[in-house]
């Protein structure tokens, strides 16, 4: 079933109630030109049949994981450390990667071998069709890299060595959903691998609906992005960017007439101890470019 | 109006920035579009238009951090994508654009909505920051003054911090 002349790609998938969309992610995935991957799903206790219809398809390379209750982020770790493969590769149940796009991520993990995670630059669902029959793709010459400063990844299209998730660990599992990517992006970096973002490495992620004023998305954020801080940030800027973000809560809850930032602030403050400090060398938390504004945008 | 030259700010996501140009080049399907960009998405940009100009700073989009090259040439108008519906926390784009030549401002937020953004909107919503800044900076101030006596878990949590 895999070749042992060619690295072992393992995409990793979480799914959770969107039967149709992850059918159409295995799919494309069956599709790639790059053919040595093992598929790993594992279903946050969807009640849709998710489970029912992957176990349906019968593909000799899926292996199904089915998580008791929805767990969020931590699904991924139980699908990482299910992982065989020498790449991993993290996908959302509602994206997936161009026929192109795992076999450039190889070749970049090997052209740049201090590259630990390799972003997708993803792109909207729509732009799918146009994609692919377009003659003309963004040219495969690669960025002189930018050493300015460091930026996170995307988890709806991210490559990862597995040293690289052995040596920094996976996603924060108390996060639950939403800013995992940035607290695993300044552990990775803090363990010296760069993350870089390749526009030719590309995948396609469906949008949410447009005018959804959600609460669950910038409660999460807001929450995470202060234990994100207080988890990784050296003492005198963890102090500086949390001031700012008390600001800016206070601000944007006067702006959105919204207690929803307080509550976020609340729990976070109330529940810190489910977080372990492990603070990051000042060069990396410096560097790091980190949207402290970005919660704030999600809501209204 | 005929929309000739439209300047696009990119201060959301490429998914955002994917569905944003559709709308425009359906909406002005005539119109050269140029697309301002910080550094670290150049590469991706070229792929939505020939004509990219890379922000020369790494700090986000400001009125103080205006660029020569662009207050010289004349915009129809420009287009600021906005990652939700109302606008909320792209201030600083907004003022930014005070800076550029340009007939008409428009945001497209979430939903695809081109909303138009008069500058007289933008020196209104200048000075509800004001006031908003003000108001949260003293609750700021009382909070973290709480905080730094009431509340032991932070000591706790920097104790093992080692001096890097």
């Amino acid at each position: 079933m895999f070749d042992n002349k060619t690295p072992l790609v393992s995409a990793v998938i979480v799914s959770y109630n969107r039967k149709e969309d992850i059918r159409e992610t295995l799919s494309m995935l069956c599709q790639q030109r790059y053919k040595n991957i093992e598929i790993i799903v594992v279903d946050n206790a969807s009640t849709d049949g998710t489970a029912a219809m992957i176990n349906a398809l019968g593909l000799p390379n899926l292996r199904l994981i089915q998580m008791e209750e929805n767990a969020g982020v931590k699904a991924y770790n139980r699908g990482f450390e299910a992982a065989r493969g020498e790449y991993i590769l993290i996908l959302d149940d509602d994206s997936f990667p161009a026929p192109d796009a795992i076999e450039k991520m190889i070749q970049k993990f090997d052209r740049y071998p201090a590259i630990g995670i390799v972003s997708f630059t993803v792109k909207d669902y729509s732009t799918y069709s146009t994609y692919i029959n377009s003659a003309t793709r963004t040219s495969a010459e690669d960025p002189v890299f930018n050493d300015d400063y460091i930026m996170s990844f995307h988890g709806a299209g991210a490559g990862v060595r597995r040293e690289v998730i052995e040596k920094a660990g996976g996603y924060p599992e108390e996060f639950f959903l939403y800013f995992n990517e940035t607290d695993m992006a300044l552990r990775v970096c803090n363990a010296g691998f760069r993350i870089e973002a390749f526009a030719d490495v590309i995948c396609f992620h469906k949008s949410a609906p447009a005018n959804r004023t959600s609460q669950r998305g910038p409660f999460y954020y807001t929450r995470n992005i202060f234990w994100t801080i207080w988890k990784n940030y050296p003492g005198v800027l963890m102090w500086k960017v949390t001031l700012l973000m008390l600001f800016y809560v206070f601000y944007y809850s006067f702006e959105q007439r919204t207690f929803l930032y307080i509550r976020a602030l609340l729990d976070a403050v109330i529940n810190v101890g489910r977080i372990t400090r492990a603070p990051i060398t000042m060069e990396i938390a410096k560097r790091f470019r980190m949207h402290y504004k970005t919660p704030f945008t999600m809501y209204r | 109006m005929m929309m000739r030259n439209i300047l696009v700010i990119r201060c959301t996501n490429l998914q955002h920035l994917d569905k944003v140009f559709k709308r425009l080049r359906a909406e002005f399907p005539d119109a050269k579009t140029t697309l301002l960009t910080h550094r670290h998405g150049a590469a991706q940009a070229a792929s939505y238009t020939e004509a990219v100009v890379v922000y020369p700073y790494t700090k986000n989009y400001g009125f103080f951090r205006g660029m020569k090259s662009l207050s010289e040439m004349n915009f129809d108008a420009v287009v600021i994508p906005v990652g939700n519906i109302s606008g909320s926390g792209f201030l600083n784009v907004f003022l930014f654009t005070l800076t550029i030549k340009a007939a008409l401002r428009f945001t497209c937020n979430s939903a695809l909505e081109l909303k138009p953004l008069p500058k007289r909107k933008i020196i209104a919503l200048l000075f509800r920051n004001i006031l908003y800044t003000t108001t949260s900076a003293m609750l700021t101030t009382v909070v973290s003054a709480v905080l730094l006596v009431g509340w032991p878990v932070f000591a706790l949590l920097t104790k093992g911090d080692k001096r890097r």
